[in-house]
């Protein structure tokens, strides 16, 4: 059994009171029925455009939203039924971390009351103890002991995200989520935290959820790949076999879209026209077909499933002329 | 001739904490029609350095304390209110990050667009349909409704649609982009990139081009600064500066990126922090970070010599063949 079931997850929110014209309230299906396995010790890369629902997703796997209708599986327990204190103490094995170091750390919490907080909550260590656990994480996310009075304005924007780092590991997580963990550095400060990401991932044998808008980094890291459209995946399998050949035609045009640090390289960008529509109201059918270039009358009214692809077993798509999609 | 020739430019924020000493020392030619792309990581006065030609730097903190930046036989840096006047928003436009606080919430997009004509004495009338075919040139689709539409009415793509028209009505001769594309989503990002390269096609517009992204560098740029700490540390062809980088920051900074590297590589990492610009800085700035200082990069005053023909470093041990 896989280490991470996600199974028709659905998240959707009313939208409150009435519209313009005084008609009832409308929902947003963020989320729309996702499924996915995930084995333990793997990365999978979650990308889209923003509006997508990947982040959604994310935070309604990890129960920080209350999931509509739908599963989720980590390590065989159903996390979607937990209550009380029982969900309380399986939080311990999946952490959260976020994009923001800015925003996600307590200002007025030195580094240690930020990391230790999490200790004595679980009951994890003893007091006397916790100096000693706070400044092993320290130093496994790579910061300096010395620093463990300061508070986050002390820190630069790649310190801050160790330090929310180390705080999700606190806890000993087997499966970790983080949201666009490195869209808000710098490039060269972007590597840093993707090497450590990576080291931990080693070291510890997490399983990782990884959203990211950048679909360089989510290469990089990512073992598998999800392609997500206004709340429903495209299309998902192992990275490079998506990355080689994209069969969902949303797939070829985000690739086709990444801008390449090489002067020579020339590729024929897909374009696709307009934005993603909006998911209070998301097209009949398939919901790429209006942005769609092979899109026939048949994708207006049949929504795909996501189905294996029957030239790359190990992938999925959702795409009813996935044949046709490649003939051209 | 030059369009624009920036000569040995410094701006200075006068703090509490100290005076930092955010572009110093930067020159640079551009010439009619060139895109010039302008990388660098946040602090290493990329923004001050243009927002310092349009007098949009805020004075106080802010100084420009050397310098000059020809244009037209005018120096921008030491232009009268009117003259500024004059060559803003007509002759010279920018393009900001972040459309939504760049457009006013309270006005319909069409007065909005037609506002640096009207500003340039354009009749009404003839603004109107300027306006209409500017925003009919950026791809939005029925101008005439859309004029009378409020900027919360526009996607983020579309509002940065719209700041590309109004910056382009008047057809100005350069164009300063400001991380146009940063806030978009990749496709979004490359409808823009491939609306501004047409629009500079058509009308042989000069474009300044900041970004911190090397992949959207390299497929818009003729040719790229590389700024560090307030300087420019290594100058040439797009294809020079990715091909055969002549300073270990630029090298450090490629081998950063993700796309270059195999899957689950190791990725390069530059050690340490960029220096505090509030503390004078002696010798290379970069010497603390890199890889291949001697003792020498800590007391040897820098600037940049040739090495090719356009290819200019800050780095003397790669212009003395050391490296």
């Amino acid at each position: 059994m896989s280490f991470l079931v996600v199974e028709n997850l659905k998240k959707h929110f009313q939208v409150k009171g009435t519209d313009l014209f005084g008609r009832d309230k409308q929902v947003v299906k963020a989320v729309d029925g996702v499924s996915f396995r995930l084995e333990r010790g793997k990365v999978l890369g979650l990308v889209g455009e923003s509006g997508c629902g990947k982040s959604t997703l994310g935070r309604t796997m990890l129960r920080l939203l209350e999931p509509t209708e739908g599963r989720v599986l980590i390590d065989g327990t159903d996390v979607t039924t937990l209550k009380g204190e029982k969900l309380r103490t399986q939080r311990r094995t999946f952490q959260m971390i976020f994009q923001d170091p800015y925003a996600s750390l307590d200002p007025r919490m030195t580094v240690f009351d930020t990391l230790a907080e999490p200790l004595f909550e679980h009951k994890l260590v003893e007091s006397s103890q916790a100096l000693n656990r706070v400044k092993e994480l320290m130093d496994v996310v790579g910061l300096a002991s010395r620093h463990i009075r300061k508070y986050p304005h002390e820190f630069s924007g790649g310190q801050r995200q160790r330090i929310a780092i180390a705080r999700a590991l606190a806890l000993e997580p087997e499966l970790i989520v983080a949201d666009e963990p490195v869209s808000a550095l710098d490039v060269s400060i972007q590597s840093q935290i993707l090497n450590l990401l990576s080291d931990l991932r080693e070291q510890l044998g997490l399983t990782m959820v990884f959203i990211s808008h950048d679909l360089g980094v989510v290469k990089h890291v990512s073992d598998d790949l999800a392609v997500m459209y206004l709340g429903k995946i495209a299309e998902y399998g192992p990275t490079q076999e998506v990355f080689q050949a994209p069969g969902h035609p949303y797939t070829q045009a985000l690739l086709s879209a990444i801008p390449v640090p090489d002067p020579d390289y020339k590729v024929e960008q897909i374009e696709l026209d307009g934005d993603p529509p909006s998911p209070i109201n998301p097209p009949s059918g398939c919901r790429f077909h209006p942005r769609c270039r092979y899109a026939n009358a048949d994708c207006a009214k049949l929504e795909p499933s996501l189905d294996i692809d029957s030239q790359r077993p190990a992938v999925r798509v959702a795409c009813s002329r996935l044949d046709a999609v490649r003939q051209k | 001739m030059a369009l624009l020739s920036v000569q040995n430019l410094a701006t200075y924020f006068y703090t509490r904490n100290g005076v930092v000493r955010a572009v110093n020392g930067v020159s640079y030619d551009l010439e009619p029609g060139e895109t010039l792309g302008i990388v660098g990581e946040s602090g290493s006065g990329k923004s001050v350095s243009c927002y310092s030609l349009l007098g949009l730097i805020p004075m106080p903190p802010g100084k420009i304390v050397s310098g000059t930046a020809m244009y037209n036989g005018l120096d921008l840096l030491k232009a009268t209110p009117k003259q500024m006047r004059d060559v803003r928003g007509s002759k010279i436009s920018m393009i900001f990050q972040d459309p939504m606080t760049c457009l006013n919430p309270y006005l319909k997009i069409g007065r909005q667009v037609m506002e640096p004509l009207i500003e340039e004495g354009v009749d009404k009338k003839i603004a109107y349909d300027r306006a209409l075919k500017a925003l009919d040139d950026v791809g939005i689709l029925d101008p005439e409704e859309r004029m009378k539409q409020y900027p919360h009415e526009f996607s983020g793509g579309m509002r940065q649609r719209v700041m590309i028209a109004m910056a382009l009505v008047t057809e100005p001769d350069l164009l300063i982009a400001d991380e146009p594309t940063t806030a978009l989503d990749v496709t979004v990002q490359a409808q823009i990139l491939k609306l501004i390269a047409e629009l500079k096609q058509r009308k042989n517009t000069a474009v300044i081009f900041i970004t911190h992204d090397l992949g959207v560098i390299a497929g818009i740029a003729d040719n790229v600064n590389v700024m560090y700490a307030g300087g420019i540390v290594e100058r040439g062809t797009t294809r020079e500066i990715f091909k055969q980088p002549a300073h270990p920051y630029t090298q450090a900074l490629l081998d950063s990126i993700p796309s270059t590297h195999a899957h689950g590589e190791r990725l390069f990492n530059i050690k340490g922090l960029p220096p505090n610009l509030t503390q004078e800085i002696t010798g290379c700035p970069f010497a603390p970070r890199c890889k291949h200082a001697v003792d020498a990069c800590y007391v040897t005053e820098t600037k940049l010599a040739n090495i090719g023909e356009q290819h200019h470093t800050a780095c003397f041990r790669f212009a003395g063949g050391e490296i």
